[in-house]
C-alpha cells in the first residue's frame, strides 16, 4: 500500500501522527532552534508581539514563548505519559485478573471501580491536590487515580469474553499457570482496546494536567507549563492576548493530534465501527 | 398519512414487566449504599493522606501549640482513625459536614448556598448542547456525506478537542473585550427570580440575567454539544439502515416524515442517556468555567477552598457533587430502561 493510499483511507488516523511527530520533535529539537533558555528574561522586551527574534512573541518578563511552549511541550508529554503508561498497567491488570478470576475479588474490584467512576474526573484530581499539595508529582499521582479506572473495566469485559475461549481452556488443561494465561493468552487479546483508550487518554491527561495548572495547582510557575501562561495570559487578555492564544493553540493541537489517532486506531482495529 | 410504530415500542406495560422494573429499581437504590458508603471512606480518606499531622499541614509553620491542638479537635484528628470514621458517617447521617475552618461556618450551608447557581449553569450548559448537539448530529446522518456531515464531524472533533477553559478565554475575549457585548464574569439574578421578576413587569432582570449566563453556558456546554452531535449522528446512522425504515419508505412516506417518526424517534436512546450522563460531566466541568467567568458556583467555591486549604469544605463540595453525580447516572439507568423495553432487566 503506497503512503497516499494509506493517507485517504486512514487520514484521521495518519493526520493526527503527523501531529504527534511534530509534537514530539519540537519537544525535543524545539529549543536548540532559538538561542533562548526558558527562563531568560529581557525586561526591556516584555509583553513583545511575534517578531522575526522572538517567533511567538514574550511574555511579561521577556522570556521567548517558543522557547517555552516548546518545554511546556515536554512538561506536558512528560506527564501524560507517565500517568497514561502506569494508569493503563495497572487498570489492565487489575481488569484482567478481575474478569479472569471472577467470584468475590471480581465484585470487590468492581465495586471499586464504581466507587471511583461516581466522582467527576476534575473533582477527584482536584480534591487528591488539595490534600497532596501542587507539583508535577502530584499532578501525576491524581491522574493515575482518576485514569485506572477506565482501564479496569475494558480488560475487564475483554477477560471475562476470553476466559471461556476454547483456546484458555486448553491452557488451563495443559496446566498453565494463571499469571501465564492472562500474560500469554488473554493480555495480547486486550491490547488493541486499551491501545486506543491510552492513545485518547493521552490527550485527556493533556487538558487534565493543564487544566490543573491552569487554576494554579498543578506544575507551578517559573517550571514553563502551558496551563499556567495561559492562567496568566487571561489576566492580561486586553492587552497582550498571543499570550493566552499561544498555549491555548498548543494545548489544542496536541490534544487534537491524540483524539484523531486514538479515533483513527480504533476504525483500524475495529473496521465495523469505519460505518459510524 | 398515519405512521405504524415500530412494534418493539408498543410492548406492554404488563404486570410482570412492572413488577420486574420495581424489583429492578429497589436493586439499583440497595446498590447505591455502598457506593455512596465508599464515596464518603474516599472523601474521608483525603483528610488521612495529607503527608503528616494534617492540622500542622493545614496551619503552617507559624502555628502555635495552641492553635495546632484546637485545629486537631476541629477535625477530629486527635483519635484513631476507626473512631473518627464511625463519627464522620454518625455526623452525615444526621446531615452534619462539618465546619469551614475559615469561614467557621457549617459546610452544608455553604455548599447549598452555592448549588444552586452551578445548577443552573450546567442545566442551561445541558440545553445548548441538546440545542447544537441533536440537530447537528440528525442533518449529519441524514445528508451523509455531505458538506454538511463534514462539518459535523470537524466541530465533533474540535469541539472535544478544544480545552474548556481555552475555549472560555477566547469567547470571553471576543464577545466581553473587543466586541463588548456580554459581561466577562460575574452572575446576574437568578434565573428563576429573573423569570419572577419578568412576570412583574421587570424584563430587564431577565435580559440581565440571560446576558451574564451567555458565555459560560456556551463555554461549558460546547463540548457537550461536539459528544452528542456524534452519538446522535452514529445512532441515527444505525437505525437509518433497519429495515422498518425501509418498509416506511416502501410504503411511500415522505422522507422528512421517516426521519422524524421513525428514525429520530428510536435513535433518541442512546442520546438521552450521554445526555443524562453529560449532565454529570457538566457538574464536574462547572470547575473550570466558574473560575473564568467568577461564576459563584461550588467550582469557584471549590477552588477558594483548596486555595486556603479548607480541607473540611473540599470534603463537603466533593463529597455533595459525587452525590448529585451518582444519582444522575442512577436516574439515567432507570430511565433508559424504562424507555427501552428491549433492554433486558436482568
Amino acid at each position: 500500500m503506497t503512503f497516499f493510499k494509506l493517507f485517504r483511507q486512514r487520514w484521521s488516523m495518519m493526520v493526527g501522527a503527523l501531529i504527534v511527530v511534530a509534537l514530539l520533535f519540537i519537544a525535543a529539537f524545539g529549543p536548540s532552534m532559538v538561542s533562548y533558555k526558558p527562563d531568560q528574561m529581557d525586561m526591556s522586551n516584555r509583553f513583545s508581539e511575534p517578531t522575526t527574534t522572538h517567533w511567538l512573541g514574550t511574555d511579561n518578563f521577556g522570556r521567548d514563548l517558543w522557547t517555552r511552549t516548546a518545554f511546556g511541550a515536554r512538561l506536558s508529554l512528560f506527564i501524560a505519559l507517565i500517568s497514561v503508561g502506569i494508569s493503563s498497567l495497572l487498570g489492565t491488570w487489575v481488569g484482567l485478573s478481575a474478569g479472569y478470576f471472577g467470584g468475590w475479588f471480581d465484585l470487590l474490584v468492581m465495586r471499586v471501580v464504581d466507587i471511583f467512576l461516581g466522582f467527576p474526573i476534575i473533582i477527584l484530581a482536584l480534591a487528591l491536590i488539595a490534600v497532596l499539595g501542587p507539583g508535577p508529582i502530584n499532578v501525576i499521582i491524581a491522574l493515575i487515580a482518576v485514569f485506572w479506572t477506565q482501564y479496569a473495566r475494558v480488560a475487564r469485559s475483554i477477560a471475562l469474553a476470553e476466559r471461556e475461549q476454547e483456546y484458555v481452556k486448553a491452557a488451563q488443561v495443559l496446566g498453565a499457570s494463571n499469571i501465564r494465561i492472562i500474560a500469554r493468552h488473554i493480555l495480547p487479546n486486550s491490547l488493541g482496546p486499551i491501545l486506543v483508550l491510552a492513545t485518547l487518554g493521552l490527550g485527556t491527561a493533556i487538558i487534565a494536567e493543564s487544566a490543573l495548572s491552569f487554576l494554579g495547582f498543578g506544575v507551578q510557575p517559573p517550571e514553563p507549563s502551558w496551563g499556567w501562561t495561559l492562567s496568566y495570559g487571561m489576566r492580561v487578555l486586553r492587552n497582550a492576548p498571543h499570550l493566552s492564544m499561544v498555549p491555548g493553540i498548543a494545548i489544542m493541537i496536541t490534544v487534537l493530534g491524540f483524539n484523531l489517532m486514538g479515533d483513527g486506531l480504533r476504525d483500524y482495529l475495529d473496521p465495523r465501527g469505519m460505518t459510524k | 398519512m398515519s405512521y405504524v410504530r415500530p412494534q418493539h415500542l408498543c410492548e406492554g406495560r404488563d404486570f410482570f414487566s412492572v413488577f420486574h422494573m420495581t424489583t429492578y429499581i429497589i436493586r439499583r437504590l440497595l446498590l447505591l449504599i455502598p457506593t455512596m458508603l465508599g464515596i464518603v471512606v474516599i472523601v474521608f480518606g483525603l483528610l488521612q493522606i495529607i503527608p503528616g499531622d494534617p492540622a500542622t499541614a493545614l496551619l503552617g509553620l507559624d502555628a502555635t501549640p495552641e492553635m495546632i491542638d484546637n485545629m486537631r479537635r476541629v477535625l477530629g484528628t486527635d483519635q484513631p482513625w476507626i473512631v473518627q470514621l464511625t463519627k464522620y458517617l454518625g455526623r452525615l447521617l444526621q446531615g452534619d459536614l462539618g465546619e469551614s475552618i475559615f469561614q467557621k461556618t457549617p459546610v452544608i450551608e455553604v455548599v447549598l448556598e452555592h448549588l444552586p447557581a452551578t445548577i443552573e449553569l450546567a442545566f442551561i450548559s445541558l440545553l445548548i448542547s441538546a440545542l447544537i448537539g441533536v440537530p447537528l448530529g440528525v442533518l449529519a446522518a441524514v445528508n451523509r456525506g455531505s458538506p454538511i456531515d463534514l462539518f459535523s464531524m470537524l466541530f465533533a472533533q474540535l469541539g472535544i478537542s478544544i480545552p474548556v477553559f481555552w475555549l472560555g478565554i477566547l469567547l470571553m475575549l471576543w464577545f466581553a473585550v473587543y466586541l463588548d457585548w456580554l459581561p466577562s464574569i460575574g452572575r446576574g439574578e437568578p434565573l428563576m427570580d429573573a423569570f419572577g421578576a419578568l412576570f412583574a413587569g421587570h424584563p430587564e432582570v431577565l435580559l440581565d440575567s440571560l446576558r451574564h449566563l451567555l458565555l459560560p453556558a456556551i463555554t461549558l456546554g460546547l463540548n457537550g454539544a461536539a459528544i452528542i452531535s456524534r452519538i446522535q449522528r452514529s445512532a441515527m446512522l444505525e437505525v437509518l439502515g433497519e429495515d422498518f425504515i425501509r418498509t416506511a419508505r416502501s410504503k411511500g412516506l415522505v422522507s422528512w416524515k421517516v426521519v422524524i417518526y421513525h428514525a429520530f424517534r428510536n435513535s433518541l436512546l442512546p442520546v438521552v442517556s450521554v445526555m443524562g450522563l453529560q449532565f454529570g460531566v457538566l457538574l464536574g466541568g462547572a470547575v473550570l468555567t466558574e473560575f473564568i467567568f467568577g461564576w459563584p458556583g461550588v467550582g469557584q467555591l471549590a477552588i477558594t477552598a483548596i486555595g486556603q486549604r479548607d480541607i473540611p469544605l473540599v470534603q463537603g463540595v466533593v463529597l455533595i457533587i459525587a452525590f448529585l453525580f451518582s444519582l444522575i447516572n442512577l436516574v439515567v439507568d432507570l430511565l433508559y430502561v424504562s424507555i427501552d423495553p428491549r433492554i433486558r432487566l436482568e
